[in-house]
């Protein structure tokens, strides 16, 4: 039985890992002779990388393992290992689905200081490397591509911009260079024209001269966006506030109430979303998405209390919100699951990635929570979702293929460029007695 | 990549690197290619300046027509490497009773004499053949 001190530098040791025709191969470094422990044994694989770091929040019970195998096919998989040190007991975990496909080599490491499993990979395509982390709290994943060389031209992308203002009691502006503690879903972001990696530990960003801090968080193709959590402390006195970055996209969405709505959406410019012929062939879509929008409102409203300000909540008529399934036939719910609840993110993954044949989605609404229930490919899988980053991306990923728009036409329905009239309509201010404090988008 | 000096002509496949006691901060490991004269093996190269024989020549147990990779370990009984090998078996027509024509084996050093001593194997029957090793430091510190 190993017991290990965290003090005795002579107790690390190496477990091996191996990729196999039949699975994941781990053999514990306390018996590297026995038969190995088999993760994803139906998979063959090419490439597996761990790395163990300490639980940050069991430091003196468990250390957890980040996996990432590449299949022969190229296909990445994400394995969550536990280790308990009493006994030195392994248990891993995976939701068994792809998160990318058209991955050749990586590396891997658990980020201590961000308290994320991150990868860097290559691609096969050309000059593709590119940098993956998982936030632990919403189990989501985030992407960047990391260049080499700077390009020549400039790139536009289309990103949430959130400026974070305070002012003192009296209302005018606090001194430049007053610095906020700013936590969110790790995340490279832009704050007042610098680079940040966003994470669950508190970054310290500086206002400018207006007393203002800018986030530019790029857009991903579910709508991702992260929730700040901004610590303001002044005076020994400190509050934390919640800043939603997609907040107008939680107001458009919340907005809808029927399939008109969706029909009949237009670009900030005033240009159709939806040509009027696709709109004639897509009507049971629109139904179905309108359905779903119309009650969004009430799932964001069911997870996040705080957020009522942000969203139209029409009382839910149904529990059950569905997408593809046949109101009389849901007996495969109830006969489901199984629970993928910390591999949400992988399920997302998935959908985003176009697997759609036969793909079933029901939402249900029990107490604080929102179930998502998933029938593909003859399996059932349930997952639970807590927060609105979550719920966001996975309502969109739905609309997504619903809808068949792209990641363009749904920024032209729900983005806008600047514009200072409307940005202060969407102003939301928040107080507090040493500091007054407002946020828009 | 082929090279020729106190030990020979020999054909690298593999490089890692370890720790060592000299005066330089690692020791490296390549693996290598059978050769005509000499099954594969690894040797131990020390980059010291003041070494006067920096490549050793290590005693590989196995029939091997290839080092694939090595990975460091440290396992409870001591310190050493990790070492997948394509066994030379199938070259030569030889019969591996349906064992993998890859093999994995766990090598450790003698804490005094620096020797390497009896290998281990690492069993593979349930997951078949090995594509790829990685070794991964826990962090008991």
């Amino acid at each position: 039985m190993i017991e290990p001190t965290l003090a005795d530098e002579s107790n690390s040791y190496t477990d091996l890992l191996a990729a196999s025709e039949k699975g994941i191969g781990f053999y514990d470094h306390a018996k590297p002779t026995d038969k190995p422990l088999v993760i994803l044994p139906d998979i063959s694989f090419k490439q597996v990388v761990c790395s163990e770091a300490v639980d940050p929040k069991n430091p003196t019970t468990q250390s957890l393992l980040t996996i990432f195998g590449v299949s022969d096919g190229g296909e990445l998989y994400f394995v969550q290992g536990t280790r308990q040190f009493k006994g030195n007991k392994m248990s891993f975990a995976h939701s068994g689905f792809p998160l990318r496909e058209g991955v050749s080599r990586l590396s891997c490491q658990y980020n201590s200081l961000a308290n994320a499993s991150e990868l860097v990979y290559l691609g096969t395509g050309k000059n593709e490397v590119k940098h993956l982390s998982r936030d632990p709290i919403t189990t989501c994943w985030n992407e960047e591509t990391l260049c080499f060389q700077a390009t020549t031209k400039t790139t536009t992308y289309p990103a949430y911009i959130t400026t974070i203002g305070v002012s003192s009691e009296s209302g005018s502006t606090i001194a430049r260079d007053f610095k906020l503690h700013i936590t969110s879903e790790p995340m490279m972001v832009t704050a007042n024209d610098r680079s940040y990696y966003l994470n669950r530990k508190p970054s310290t960003i500086a206002c400018n001269s207006s007393g203002q801090i800018t986030i530019v968080t790029p857009v991903d193709d579910l709508l991702g966006a992260p929730v700040f959590n901004v610590k303001v402390e002044n005076a020994g006195v400190s509050q934390m506030v919640k800043v939603h970055a997609a907040q107008r996209v939680l107001r458009i969405l919340s907005k809808v109430k029927d399939a008109k709505d969706i029909s009949g959406a237009v670009s900030t410019n005033g240009q159709p979303i939806f040509s009027s012929s696709s709109s004639d062939s897509r009507k049971e879509s629109f139904q179905e998405s309108a359905e779903l929008l119309s009650n969004f409102g009430s799932m964001v409203h069911t997870i996040d209390p705080g957020a009522k300000d942000m969203v139209s909540i029409t009382p839910t008529a149904s529990q059950d919100l569905s997408i593809g399934v046949k109101k009389e036939n849901k007996s495969w719910l109830e006969n489901a699951a199984t629970n993928v609840g910390e591999f949400l993110g992988d399920m997302l993954e998935m959908i985003k990635r176009g697997i759609k044949t036969g793909l079933k989605v029901v939402f249900r609404i029990i107490g604080p929570v929102i179930k998502i229930f998933l029938k593909i490919a003859g399996k059932v899988v349930e997952a639970v979702v807590k927060t609105v980053g979550p719920l966001l991306r996975a309502v969109s990923s739905f609309l997504k293929d619903s809808l068949g728009i792209d990641l363009g036409k749904i920024m032209e329905w729900l983005g806008f460029g600047f514009g200072v009239g409307k940005t202060k309509k969407t102003q939301v201010v928040s107080s507090h007695p040493s500091c007054l404090f407002h946020r828009h988008i | 990549m082929s090279i020729a000096n106190s030990e020979g002509q020999k054909k690298v496949s593999y490089l890692a690197l370890g720790p060592t006691d000299s005066s330089a901060k690692v020791k490296i490991t390549a693996g290598s290619h059978e050769q005509t004269d000499i099954a594969a093996t690894f040797y131990t190269i020390d980059p010291s300046p003041e070494s006067q024989k920096p490549w050793m020549v290590a005693a590989f147990p196995e029939d091997a027509s290839e080092i694939l990779e090595i990975q460091p370990a440290k396992v409870r009984s001591g310190s050493g490497h990790f070492t997948l090998y394509r066994r030379v078996a199938r070259d030569i027509g030889l019969d591996l009773k349906g064992e993998p024509d890859v093999g994995c084996l766990v090598q450790l050093l003698d804490p005094t004499t620096g020797e390497l001593i009896a290998p281990l194997r690492i069993l593979t029957a349930e997951i078949g053949q090995i594509r790829s090793i990685s070794s991964s430091l826990n962090p008991w510190k």
